[in-house]
């Protein structure tokens, strides 16, 4: 249905994101059910930019007997991928083949592309098909080992070849339907840290065909890399780096330790006024406006006054 | 997507007394009773073993431009330690061993909770997290690979790996003799003007657009950061995300163009209107899928036909409204004009009372029992330093923000230099307005000055050339603040005004607060501020 709807447009490029929506009972509790809504907006299409709810993928609830984890994690890949070629399969095929779509007077032959996917680490790799966690290989975009990851040379690594990870991938996962060479299968998934399945956007063109854009459509998504992750890390970082400084240095922690450290911090967020929106600490203090009494038409005030403003700085 | 707000309970600390059970029943009945779980838990910077709300993306960005302001000094080494030195020992190792003290007194309270528990309860299950990262491990070390510091996305991916001791020489390498709390304090100053660029955040100037060279000079500061701060100052951050960091962002913005492209805020702020359709459902798994597609696609359909529609009649009456009006000859209905009867009306002398306003009605030569209106905010156009013109809105509204009284400050040109002009050359025309048109005024303003400082801010740390202010406090027998009356033409830009916490760090200690408004006139002088360079304006 979905499909139908894009194949329709002229526009034939489209946006993918997935991510994690939680339904809680209460606020304080564990969520009682998830999804991952799946949404995408056409970029060429006129007007300001659409996003669509596609689908609603559930996510299968892990169970308490024992390999129950590895079970709902195997389950819950499997429908992603489904419901994934569910929805695009129409789309892939026109990718493929093209899709007549009317434009004006003309009739134009359109070749649908996939341009960018936007989500946070574990859907990429889920959707990716990648393994996730604490890999050898941990980056989808590049094949820079764990322990070079932020050191000069990941600045060298070279990107993931689509068509190799593909190959090595398909070969795998038939390896896993068949039960076969299981340690075959283990080497190649250790090879380039991927799962033995075959993600369904690979079926997609222009991504497992040239120009193999497989890898390098992941976006630097801002909320989740730098605003959940860089930031947080920075800060969290530091607190758990500084007894190991103090200890370096052969000093004792200021303020009485770690915990004095943050406190006087947390004094100065709040100082500062509500973790910085506004400036609370002195000098605060009221701004007046003086308005012409002719200009504003007030024939019963002399002045008005507008409180407006903390403080006045001379700038020279 | 609101992350949950349920604590994490990092490790078990010596201030952990309660059992964890009880402080969880004691923390969600304090939530219900209060109804807002922030009032109690929402810190920020916090020990490992304390407790720790989970923040949303918004309230982790409104932390970054104020970061390098907080934590000035505050992260200073003490004094040495004199009982190591008298037992010979070394001080690495020894501090070492002492450092470790805060990490592993969790674990091992954490141990010895579990040793107190009845033989024959089974061994609590290990979380799944624990357990993935032990299978990674062991996988890591069947490829001869050390394993550390890896987590799954929402996992807290900021642990220090086992082992962990710090890297001082690679410190002294990058930073020689600065003392580590400055290093940390231009770390988070570095990561405010990186994270500002890469959010095109508008500061004192108007971001550049993003071109290719711009992009270019966006990777490499995002290396020099992660070289010359992240790595020296914290250590080694082998994440993914830091790599992307470093090693993607050039070919993404090849790739896709300007960052917001790939910003999922706004997707995820969506997931609210979601949510409030779950309690349609039946809940069942197999069933509720379909019915929230159901309820909240379909709800959403119809209110999105509902505002057009609204859209399309608010717009056909604009359009006739103007029709009428230039049929009157061009002048103005009354809707544009600005009234004033519904603003509230205040004594003098109740205005009077407010912090720096004490000969308010001497200035105004009005008694102080005569009123005036008096407006929350106001409008104007602002003049960057790059020459962007800006709206901005200048507020004093006691109840503007919930926690009290927000009082923007103002940067404006003084005699003898050229006013704040126009576009159509006139002064400043601010739009106070209602409807659409906008009355160019000449306004006077009165605040409270404070002086232009010349103490030279330090390498990296906040100031990084910013403006330096001292308060302008008069002496006592010529009255409370120095006040003083500016066309509001001369208004250049609002700016974000913080206290040098460095400053009064040195003079009273980490500890101390800055002056309040009731300070005496010594402390009110002592005080020095600056401009918070990092701030965005809207």
């Amino acid at each position: 249905m979905v499909c139908g709807w894009l194949l329709t447009r002229i526009s034939s490029f489209l946006l993918l994101f997935v991510d994690f929506l939680k339904f809680p009972r209460f606020s304080i509790v564990p969520p009682a059910h998830n999804l991952y809504p799946l949404r995408i907006t056409v970029v060429n299409e006129e007007g300001e930019d659409a996003w669509l709810t596609v689908a609603y993928i559930p996510i299968v609830h892990q169970g308490k007997e024992p390999g129950a984890e590895g079970r709902s994690r195997k389950r819950r890949s499997a429908i992603l991928q489904r419901v994934l070629y569910l929805v695009f399969r129409s789309a892939i095929a026109a990718s493929h083949v093209g899709v007549k779509v009317r434009a004006g007077n003309r009739d134009l032959l359109c070749f649908p592309r996939m341009l960018l996917y936007i989500f946070d680490l574990p859907e990429e790799k889920g959707l990716l098909c990648l393994k996730g966690g604490k890999t050898a290989l941990p980056c989808s975009m590049c094949t820079v080992r764990h322990e070079a990851a932020v050191a000069p040379e990941a600045l060298e690594a070279v990107d993931r070849d689509a068509p190799h990870v593909l190959g090595d991938q398909i070969e795998a996962s038939g390896f896993q339907l068949r039960k076969e060479r299981p340690s075959r299968r283990l080497m190649l998934e250790k090879k380039h840290s991927a799962h033995s399945v075959m993600p369904a956007l690979a079926a997609m063109a222009g991504l497992s065909t040239p120009p193999f854009h497989m890898y390098k459509m992941i976006g630097v998504d801002v909320l989740h890399v730098l605003d959940l992750g860089l930031t947080r890390m920075l800060v969290h970082g530091l607190v758990r780096v500084y007894p190991h400084v103090c200890a370096a240095a052969g000093c004792e922690p200021a303020c009485g330790g770690t915990k004095g450290v943050c406190r006087v911090a947390i004094r100065r967020f709040d100082e500062m006024g509500r973790r910085s929106k506004a400036s609370l600490s002195a000098p605060g203090y009221v701004w007046c406006t003086l308005f012409s009494l002719t200009e504003f038409q007030l024939p019963c005030l002399s002045r008005e006054i507008t409180c407006a403003s903390a403080s006045c700085m001379s700038f020279r | 997507m609101r992350r949950h707000l349920v604590c994490r309970f990092v490790e078990g600390g010596a201030d952990s007394a309660l059992p964890i059970t009880l402080r969880r029943l004691l923390r969600s009945h304090l939530t219900v009773c209060l109804g807002c779980p922030r009032l109690l838990w929402c810190r920020y910077l916090v020990a490992v073993n304390e407790l720790q709300a989970c923040f949303t993306g918004e309230e982790q960005r409104l932390g970054v431009f104020i970061l390098p302001h907080a934590v000035a000094k505050v992260f200073a080494l003490g004094p040495k330690k004199a009982s190591r030195d008298l037992s010979g020992s070394d001080d690495d190792t020894g501090g070492a061993a002492s450092a470790n003290t805060d990490a592993a007194e969790a674990h091992r309270v954490r141990q010895s909770a579990v040793k107190s528990r009845p033989s024959k309860t089974p061994a609590p299950r290990q979380r799944p997290a624990k357990r993935s990262a032990a299978a990674a491990l062991s996988l890591g070390s069947e490829e001869g690979v050390p394993a550390l510091s890896f987590a799954k996305g929402d996992e807290p991916d900021d642990e220090l790996p086992p082992g962990f001791s710090f890297d001082w020489g690679g410190y002294k390498d990058v930073w020689q003799d600065t003392p580590y709390e400055d290093a940390v304090t231009a770390m988070f100053a570095e990561y405010a003007v990186f994270y500002g660029r890469v959010a095109r955040w508008t500061t004192s100037s108007a971001p550049p657009p993003m071109t290719l060279e711009e992009a270019d000079s966006l990777a490499k500061h995002a290396e020099t950061f992660i070289k010359e701060y992240v790595r020296p100052i914290l250590g080694e951050l082998n994440t993914p995300k830091v790599h992307k960091v470093l090693r993607h962002l050039l070919g993404t913005i090849r790739m896709h163009g300007h960052l917001r492209n790939a910003n999922t805020s706004s997707n995820e702020a969506r997931h609210k209107v979601d949510k409030l359709y779950y309690r349609r459902t039946n809940k069942i798994v197999r069933t509720f899928p379909a019915q929230i597609a159901r309820q909240s696609q379909g709800t959403q359909a119809v209110l999105e036909r509902l505002d057009n529609e609204d859209s399309t009649t608010i717009r056909a009456d604009k359009l006739r409204r103007r029709r009428r009006s230039l049929a009157r000859g061009g002048k103005l209905t009354a809707a544009t004009k600005r009234s004033v009867h519904k603003l509230p009306r205040v004594a003098v002398g109740a205005l009077a009372q407010r912090p720096g306003l004490g000969r308010l009605a001497t200035i105004l030569a009005l008694g102080p029992n005569e009123k005036v209106p008096v407006l929350g905010q106001v409008k104007f156009l602002a003049l960057m330093d790059c020459g962007t013109r800006m709206l901005q809105t200048l507020r004093s509204s006691v109840n503007y923000r919930s926690r009290g009284a927000w009082f923007d400050c103002v940067v404006y040109t003084v005699e003898g230099e050229t006013q704040v002009m126009g576009e159509t050359g006139t002064p400043t025309a601010p739009t106070l307005r209602r409807g659409t048109s906008s009355a160019s005024v000449q306004r006077g303003r009165l605040g409270c000055c404070l002086q232009h400082g010349s103490r030279r801010g330090q390498r990296g740390v906040p100031p990084r050339g910013a403006s330096m202010y001292a308060a302008d406090v008069p002496a006592p027998e010529d009255g409370d603040w120095s006040i003083s009356v500016v066309p509001i033409s001369r208004v250049r830009r609002l700016i974000h005004v913080a206290p040098d916490f460095g400053e009064l760090s040195v003079r009273k200690g980490v500890k101390a607060l800055p002056a309040r408004y009731t300070a005496s006139v010594e402390e009110s002088r002592a005080m020095h501020y600056h401009e918070n360079a990092f701030f965005p304006w809207d």
